[in-house]
């Protein structure tokens, strides 16, 4: 409450649970609401972070009204693999991933499901209406389809599994390796029983595991160990955090990244209103981490919420 | 480090939210002589009579007992709605009964509503007072035989000299014969409407079971028996909810006064201001004539005096609101509408509580409000019932009109026209089976209805059918939370009483509102980070 000489977002618990409330208020205050687009509709993330050099898919085209549907036979060309992703989607909802060209057609997210133009059309013309962006217009984007290298040691993965990374005032506090499972329809979101993998981010090598329904040692599908093993490319992947943090006027982000094929990361989305279940994963509160930086020495460019 | 000047600002907005209720408060309370009974409303009941009929074509004629002022009983304005043309009121026997009647076709209805405002009131029975014995005077009255209440049954003779001897002492032989009569198994009439139940004294003690009238008869025949005066009263339960039953409880006269024993109520010499009697002898409570078609019905809702004869006694201080709240209530706002108006911000407090404290995550913020509401008429099972009927129904329609394909908006037309339908076909079931409670609750939130199940498909999608179960949950107890404040009789008078108290829950919304603690469920949620090793920090 009005204490008056501490800042409200810094607690006064002993346990280091970032809650709710406290991280709305963070969010609130570290993130101005007239800079939220910047990492709320993905074709503007990408162009300001393309722009500072941070790796990202290449886009192939963008399409913004019904008009421009027509478009997208000139953007696919005679690629063999695209996505078509709703710029301010949610959660994942609304991407289609597809490729490669088979019988006229492209083969798409399910094994047996071949996508013919006409279904690309009425999934742009969805996407357009918002039916994935939370009933607001919104733009879809046409871009490169990531194929996933190794993230973490030599484990098995489906899907494309990602690296998130909580950061604030660009100072990496937490992360974790998301991988898809059968369960979780091959989706990177751990309510739908994807699996979160804890990391040191000093060393880049996985501690703990967890999914919905617990900590986890072993990977409940391929049954491979998950603690102990190295992230790929670790110190890219902070680097690329750094850049990402450095390139928006956001100071409290969760950045999600992928390891492309040839073991580059490459920057996937950028979240304002990042989840707390990354503390479950890492069997760690994110509070005391966020106290410190409010408050210490170590303060980020815009020093100390006051 | 300087301070913030949104601390500064939330200081002085906490002081003033704080003093500034209190001082109106205490201000008014010592212009009432410091006795807060002065600036309250009474608590009382708003009982409405519907009697419909139909007929051909035919002269209607509608005769209702309806209750009068007397000492314990403060009546309000009456209020009529009826079809039939004439209206007349008289008096017999000491009962005060109203008649309309007038030539009318096809369908009608007579509806009279007031305010009642029964006293408690609890008699003890001096010791002194003793059976008087066997009919000292059997042409008096209050002491007669009469075809339902046949004191002078040769059964009912031997059971009340044995549980009532002459001589013995009056509380000790009423209790035995009130428990004698109270233990007889219940025996509802509406259950059975094919059968014919015995309703009179001697039907009832042989048949050792009885309805509540009949009960109440065997208890006068044996009082009667052993020379106590005694009537039977007809009257309603102030229980609030629609379609309510008429009981019947006997009045003995003790000394100088009439001492009610409601056995169907369970209570023994006394009233607890709920029982409201609308007539005294063995005479109908309701009549319609001819009844071709008829149907009565009580509903009894709390409400409070605010003006009239309701407040005129209790000398009501001028500090009280209650000037402004009769005011409105005679410009035509009604007092429970004014009720749920004052109880919104102790609804939108519960929600801030239930959200920002508790952590439970339910469908639409505002929705365990506006659910409670509706449920202020009919009752918590009957809106959360209809809380599921109704989510489970437009979450099927959705689903059924998915492959429409349709664009959000005039989906969501479509989806709230279907629930409209469904509202009203609840209704409707309900009509027939004499029981709208479930399609009460939902005609207020509709709207915020429908836009919940939006949200309901949303989690479903994005978070998997568990965590709906989990939000399902959670908004029932929402809704129940919601609604045991928001019902209360006690906290609506306290906010009829003090209603500058809403800038104390605006005092409270602000100090939640800057409070960024642990939510009580994410400490269930993050759990494991509170095992009592410490948590490795990361330097």
């Amino acid at each position: 409450m009005s204490n008056g000489m501490t800042s409200p977002l810094v607690g006064q618990e002993p346990h280091g649970i970032l809650g709710i409330n406290r991280r709305n208020r963070i969010i609130d205050e570290l993130n101005p609401r007239r800079h939220r687009p910047l990492a709320d509709d993905k074709i503007l993330t990408k162009e300001i972070l393309a722009s500072h050099g941070v790796p990202v898919a290449e886009t192939y085209g963008v399409v913004a009204s019904m008009g421009e549907v027509r478009r997208i036979e000139r953007i696919i060309g005679d690629r063999e693999h695209f996505v078509i992703k709703p710029a301010r989607g949610r959660a994942g909802f609304g991407i289609a991933v597809l490729g490669p060209k088979q019988d006229g057609g492209w083969k798409g997210p399910s094994p047996e499901n071949l996508w013919q133009e006409r279904d690309i059309r009425r999934r742009l013309g969805d996407i357009l209406s918002g039916d994935y962006a939370r009933r607001t217009r919104d733009r879809a984007l046409i871009e490169e389809r990531l194929f996933p290298g190794s993230i973490l040691g030599n484990l098995q993965v489906i899907g494309l599994p990602d690296i998130r990374i909580i950061t604030l005032d660009g100072n990496p506090m937490m992360g974790m390796v998301r991988l898809p499972t059968k369960q979780s329809g091959g989706k990177a979101n751990l309510h739908l029983g994807a699996i979160g993998v804890g990391i040191d981010l000093e060393t880049g090598r996985s501690t703990s595991a967890s999914s919905r329904n617990g900590c986890l040692t072993h990977h409940p599908e391929s049954h491979e160990r998950l603690a102990g093993l190295p992230v790929a490319s670790w110190d890219l992947v902070m680097e690329t955090t750094r850049a990402v943090a450095r390139a928006l006027p956001l100071r409290y982000l969760g950045i999600d990244i992928a390891i492309a094929q040839d073991q580059k990361p490459v920057v996937l989305e950028v979240n304002v209103r990042p989840g707390l279940e990354i503390q479950n994963v890492n069997q760690r509160g994110l509070r005391i981490e966020v106290d410190r930086i409010l408050t210490g020495p170590a303060a980020g460019d815009n020093g100390v919420v006051a | 480090m300087a301070i913030r000047r949104t601390d500064l600002l939330r200081t002085l907005a906490t002081v003033f939210l704080l003093l500034c209720p209190m001082a109106i408060a205490i201000c008014r309370i010592s212009m009432a002589a410091f006795d807060v009974e002065r600036i309250a409303p009474n608590p009382g009941y708003r009982v409405s009579l519907r009697v419909f009929f139909e007929t051909p074509s035919d002269t209607v004629r509608v005769r209702a007992h309806l209750p009068q002022n007397e000492p314990n009983l403060i009546l309000g304005t009456r209020w009529t709605d009826t079809d039939l043309a004439n209206s007349d009121e008289v008096y017999r026997g000491g009962n005060r009964r109203w008649e309309w009647w007038g030539e009318t076709e096809g369908r009608g209805k007579v509806e009279t509503s007031f305010t009642a405002i029964a006293k408690n009131v609890t008699y003890e029975i001096a010791p002194s007072f003793r059976v008087p014995g066997s009919l000292s005077d059997p042409t008096l009255p209050f002491l007669e035989s009469t075809e339902t209440i046949q004191v002078d049954h040769p059964a009912i003779a031997a059971l009340a000299e044995e549980l009532a001897p002459r001589g013995a002492p009056a509380a000790d032989a009423l209790a035995r014969i009130y428990d004698f009569c109270g233990g007889l198994p219940e025996l509802g009439t509406s259950e059975h409407p094919g059968l014919v139940v015995a309703e009179d004294a001697v039907g009832t003690l042989e048949a050792l079971e009885g309805t509540a009238l009949g009960k109440a008869r065997l208890f006068a025949a044996l009082v009667r028996h052993q020379g106590f005066p005694a009537r039977m009263v007809h009257g309603l339960v102030m229980e609030p909810g629609p379609d309510r039953n008429a009981t019947s409880w006997v009045e003995v006269r003790l000394g100088p006064s009439w001492v009610p024993f409601c056995i169907d109520e369970d209570l023994f010499a006394r009233t607890d201001g709920r029982l409201v009697p609308f007539c005294r002898g063995d005479v109908r409570l309701v009549e319609a004539n001819p009844i071709h078609t008829s149907k009565v019905h009580f509903d009894v809702a709390r409400t409070f005096g605010v003006r009239g004869r309701l407040i005129e006694g209790s000398e009501k201080a001028a500090s009280s609101w209650l000037g402004v709240w009769g005011a409105l209530e005679e410009s035509g706002i009604p007092l429970n509408i004014l009720c749920l108006l004052l109880m919104i911000p102790f609804g939108a407090f519960i929600c801030v509580v239930i959200r920002n404290l508790l952590g439970l995550r339910t469908f639409g913020f505002f929705l365990p409000m506006l659910i409670a509401i509706g449920a202020t008429h009919s009752g918590l099972p009957w809106a959360l019932a209809a809380f599921l009927i109704v989510n489970g129904w437009v979450y099927l329609f959705r689903f059924a009109a998915e492959p429409l394909r349709l664009l959000h908006y005039p989906k969501v037309a479509v989806i709230l026209t279907s629930t409209v339908g469904a509202v009203l076909g609840l209704a409707a079931i309900g009509a027939v089976f004499g029981n709208v409670n479930l399609a009460h609750v939902t005609f207020l939130p509709i709207v915020v209805l429908t836009f919940a199940t939006e949200q309901f498909s949303t989690i479903m999608e994005e978070e998997g059918p568990r965590e709906v179960l989990k939000v399902i949950v959670m908004t029932l107890i929402g809704i129940s939370l919601a609604y045991f404040v928001m019902s209360s009789q006690s906290m609506q008078r306290f906010a009829l009483t003090f209603p500058e108290s809403v800038l104390i829950l605006v005092l409270f919304d602000v100090l939640i509102g800057s409070w960024t603690g642990v939510r009580l469920l994410e400490y269930i949620r993050f759990r494991r980070l509170l095992s009592p090793e410490p948590a490795v920090t990361h330097v």
